[in-house]
């Protein structure tokens, strides 16, 4: 009993020590900036076409993703957001690919795609949002050329480590 | 043209940043006014607004200050334009950050989180049926808005503006004539409904303080000086945060007491959210709550409904209406009797043979006309006389017509004919010649409007009544209801023809058993029959209470810049009434329940019209208006629909024997007001200690004292006679002075705007003073609340009189807190005394 509190005690304090406040977040090589306390921006000198950004909220948890309806539910959110980006100075918004991931504990829902600047200029997105308990976490890479690969795509997931932030 | 742009943009300014208006310093204040050579301004407050802001009501509409810092007109020259942008630019400058990053996210989410239930329940599969993601791409799209703003914060701002001005053009003159906070409102309702959810607004913003040093950086806002711009940034950088959640947190908890977000952004800068502990908050419903709340706003409570004057519409200011006033300010009178024998052989024709036709012509907008287009029942009877006076002209050139015609109804808004059709006559023949009098009629009356150029002076309205030929509509029957029913069907086709009833047989009788559908789908509501929101008539079927028709007879559409907002406004009035929550879809089903009756309401008859001369009254006046007509006429024909659900042998039949029961329902209310006249001419002889004689017309009744002014006790005999009768809150009694204080003889139109004043007052103390938790609508039929009202050039002295029922502590407390309420103190009215008898 006492080695199973001990235990206990110890994993949480582990887990404790080891999470990360979103607002210490930093990505190697590329400079951070808090544009709000749920918002962060990075840029890169090298790679001056993407920029990231990094945003927390809550999340309406009665209407959650799910497999069945996976393809309808996306093709509303890409009319709502084909909706608030026009007034926004976009267009031709598109959700080009969408994947859903629900089999670990904390479920992620990526998508690509692309849209037209006030300049003409087509713009190409990546977005992974992270579901904890109360709070989503959402990764976008907003590029002005290319997209990372998939790899460059998995070591910025890796260095965030969504899994290690205290979000809840 | 430039400056025309230059308003749109300074328009789109205040669009998008409508907290500046009220977080203006004095400094700042200064930066937007302009030379007022020529007093600009204030033919801008007295015309132009009452043209651009002739839909917005009193409570939400911006004063004439608040009108002052908010719009150019094309009387100021080049300078005045460019000084009145630079003082606005300057004091958007000061407000753009506080306004980005505190107000509008906080705004947008409480009002996402409304809308989305409302889409939940309102809304079809469709774009707003599905909400997953709403959030993500709130986020999404605010990082992509980054992103450009950040790119060229001047492209995006133009795009955004352009689009803006595109999308909501039309209704930007409407955002403009409120004040700040029904503007901040409006406008993020209308963003956070149609276009995104919160945080996209949260986050155009990006983080606010950070797209505002940009744009500074950028000099695009140059004239407020970078280093006046970084030292707001810095201030507003340095101040102690809440974060997003604890602010909603906290105003939701405020949100529950009846406080808005005015409110609460209020205290935050008063400092006084923390004043009073939030265990120990009271509604602001409560008396308690109330002056809570005046704590901690600073706000003196007024109650919202309290009516301002309407202002004089700008049409009806123009020369040429003055002009079209005076050619036709002259009523045409038929021969004396007219109505009533009209009326007399529509009683004959329904047991004699012979085929009849009847026409019914009436002027569907008046109401809208009154309102909202020239705020002026003179310019309105002014319209009406011109197209009867054309029409009568007309049918009386036409000798066939005539040969027939037997019967002849006017009122002030409707002109109505008898066609006695002869063996042998072709009654097609007579119903074109009818059609071909009405369009001639309207045609002409259409022409000479445009002539006279009074329809050109008619701002463009999404309402359709911009057609002029639409207002008069016609309907033709084999009575005089048909004709009537065919008039108002007549709304929906709208194509300058004559409408007949045969067309609309159908249809009608369809509408009559959707009515009752939707009653019986509401008498199946156990929560409105257990808190009496419905109440069961002594045929065993439910409908909806007195009280609840009073709730819906007073809340209209029309005063509400959404349907929400109207929504809203009933479930607020009827948990105080009712204590019952009542949800979105009920309230819609009551609200088109009542709307669809009052739609099918039989035509109402008078023998004749008179018209009461106030000039006469030499000793003040004494005014009458019988209160509940209009909910017991409703109510009744509400009954009636539920007992008419026999079968007939066809679809005619049914129709007529329905309306026929209705017509007996209203019949009825006619003569409880009879008796109540009665009572009411009693009442007064009784105080005159000889026969007194007050002249009534419909609902309305005015007696002027014959050789004295009556005193106080006169007044109050009176009061207390009308209390011992059976209903004495039927009787909405004002005293009125004839003279103002020094003597001077008050005119006769505003001796008639005086009287509507003291009814108002009446209206709304009793408004105040009746509901759950206050004097129950039972009790209210025990007593009678009269106005004793002395104006003077403005304002006034008000007196209360109050008779028929013993009032507690409690009760008195809240009666004089509700008279106070009901005065414009700043319009120089004040209290008397309050008699309790």
């Amino acid at each position: 009993m006492r080695i199973a509190l001990f235990l206990f005690f110890l994993v949480t304090y582990l887990s404790l020590a080891q999470s990360a406040e979103f607002s210490t977040l930093s990505l190697k090589n590329w400079k951070k900036e808090e544009l709000a306390h749920d918002h962060l921006r990075f840029t890169n000198s090298q790679k001056k076409e993407i920029v990231i950004h990094l945003q927390v909220d809550s999340y309406d948890k009665e209407h959650f993703w799910n497999e069945k309806t996976l393809a309808r539910d996306i093709a509303d959110m890409a009319r709502l957001r084909k909706g608030m980006s026009f007034f926004l100075g976009t267009a031709d918004y598109q959700i080009e690919t969408y994947k859903l991931e629900t089999k670990t504990s904390r479920p992620e829902l990526s998508l690509t795609g692309s849209y037209k600047r006030i300049d003409g200029l087509l713009i190409r997105f990546a977005e992974i949002n992270f579901y904890y308990q109360e709070h989503f976490l959402q990764l976008k890479i907003v590029s002005e050329g290319k997209l990372p690969s998939n790899k460059e795509l998995e070591e910025i997931i890796k260095e965030i480590n969504p899994s290690s932030l205290a979000m809840d | 043209m430039i400056t025309k742009k230059i308003l749109i943009f300074i328009l789109i300014i205040h669009l998008l940043l409508p907290s500046l208006a009220f977080s203006f310093s004095v400094e700042d204040v200064s930066g937007c006014h302009t030379k007022k050579e020529n007093e600009t301004f204030t033919r801008l407050c007295h015309n132009v607004d009452d043209i651009i802001c002739k839909n917005v009501p009193d409570k939400t509409r911006r004063s004439c200050e608040e009108n002052d810092k908010t719009i150019i007109h094309a009387g100021m020259n080049a300078n005045e334009v460019y000084d009145f942008a630079k003082g606005c630019l300057k004091s958007a400058a000061h407000s753009f950050i506080s306004f980005f990053t505190e107000f509008l996210p906080e705004l947008c989410k409480a009002i996402w989180d409304i809308s989305k239930s409302v889409y939940k329940t309102a809304t079809s599969p469709g774009f707003f049926n599905s909400l997953k993601g709403a959030y993500e791409s709130a986020r999404s799209v605010a990082a992509d808005t980054y992103e450009a703003i950040h790119k060229n914060p001047g492209a995006f701002f133009n795009n955004i503006w352009t689009k803006i001005t595109d999308a909501v053009g039309p209704m930007v003159a409407n955002y403009d004539c409120m004040n700040p906070q029904a503007k901040v409102e409006k406008i993020c309702g209308f963003i956070s409904e149609w276009i995104m959810p919160p945080a996209i607004l949260a986050k155009i913003i990006v983080g606010g303080s950070k797209a505002t040093k940009e744009l500074v950086e950028l000099s695009l806002i140059a004239k407020v000086g970078k280093s006046k711009a970084s030292e707001i940034i810095s201030a507003h950088e340095n101040a102690p945060k809440l974060t997003l959640k604890e602010y909603q947190a906290l105003f939701k908890q405020f949100k529950l007491l009846g406080y808005t977000l005015e409110d609460f952004k209020l205290m935050k800068q008063r400092g006084t959210l923390n004043a009073i502990e939030l265990g120990k908050l009271k509604p602001i419903t409560t008396d308690e709550g109330l002056l809570q709340y005046e704590r901690l706003t600073g706000k003196v409570v007024k109650k919202e409904n309290t009516l301002k004057p309407v202002a004089k519409s700008a049409v009806a200011a123009s020369p040429e209406l003055i002009a079209y006033k005076d050619r036709y300010g002259k009523e045409l009178h038929l021969k004396p009797g007219a109505n009533s024998e009209f009326m007399r052989l529509m009683e004959e024709d329904t047991k004699a043979q012979g085929r009849k036709i009847y026409f019914d012509v009436e002027n569907s907008v008046q109401k809208t006309l009154n309102d909202t287009v020239f705020v002026d029942k003179h310019a309105v009877d002014a319209i009406n006389n011109s197209f009867f006076e054309k029409f009568n002209s007309n049918l009386r050139g036409n000798k066939e017509l005539m040969g027939r015609l037997e019967g002849e109804y006017k009122d002030y808004k409707s002109y109505r004919l008898r066609l006695n059709l002869q063996p042998g006559d072709d009654a097609k023949k007579y119903e074109q010649m009818l059609a071909d009098l009405y369009k001639k009629t309207n045609n002409e009356f259409s022409e000479d409007l445009a002539k006279r150029k009074i329809a050109e002076k008619i701002p463009p309205r999404n309402d359709g009544l911009n057609t002029t030929t639409d207002w008069f509509l016609a309907g033709a029957g084999d009575n005089a209801i048909d004709a009537n029913m065919a008039a108002r069907a007549a709304r929906e086709t709208k194509n300058n023809q004559l409408s007949f009833f045969r067309d609309h047989t159908t249809k009608l009788n369809d509408e009559l058993s959707n009515i009752e559908k939707l009653r019986d789908g509401l008498s199946s509501n156990k929560v409105l029959l257990d808190s009496k929101v419905m109440e069961t008539t002594s045929s065993g079927k439910a409908l909806p209470s007195k009280a609840m028709l009073n709730i819906l007879r007073k809340t209209k559409p029309s005063e509400f810049a959404t349907p929400e907002e109207y929504i809203a406004k009933i479930r607020s009035k009827s948990k105080n009434t009712f204590g019952v929550n009542l949800d979105d879809d009920t309230i819609i089903s009551l609200t088109n329940y009542f709307k669809k009756v009052d739609a099918v309401s039989p035509p109402m008859f008078a023998a004749e019209r008179t018209i009461i001369n106030l000039d006469q009254a030499k000793h003040g006046i004494v005014s009458i208006d019988f209160a509940g007509v209009g909910v017991d006429n409703i109510y009744n024909q509400m009954k009636a629909l539920t007992e008419s659900q026999l079968k007939y042998p066809n679809p005619e039949t049914a129709l007529r024997e329905r309306f026929k029961r209705m017509k007996e329902g209203i019949d009825q209310v006619s003569i409880e007001m009879n008796h109540a006249k009665e009572t009411f001419s009693a009442s007064v002889s009784k105080v005159e200690g000889k026969k007194g004689a007050p002249q009534f017309s419909g609902d309305d009744g005015i007696y002027m004292p014959l050789d004295k002014a009556w005193t106080e006790k006169d007044k109050i005999e009176l009061v207390k006679g009308l209390a011992k009768s059976e209903d004495p809150s039927k009787f909405r009694v004002t005293f009125v002075e004839s003279h103002y204080p020094n003597g001077e003889i008050i005119p006769s139109s505003e001796r008639s705007k005086r009287i509507v004043r003291a009814e108002t007052v009446e209206k709304d103390i009793r408004a105040q003073i009746i509901g759950l938790e206050k004097i129950t609508d039972e009790e209210a039929k025990k007593f009678i609340t009269a106005i004793d009202y002395a104006p003077s050039t403005t304002g006034g002295v008000f007196n209360l009189f109050i008779s028929g029922k013993d009032f507690s502590p409690e009760e008195i407390r809240l009666i004089k807190k509700s008279i106070e309420n009901s005065l414009s103190k700043d319009q120089g009215e004040s209290l008397g005394k309050i008699i309790f008898k």
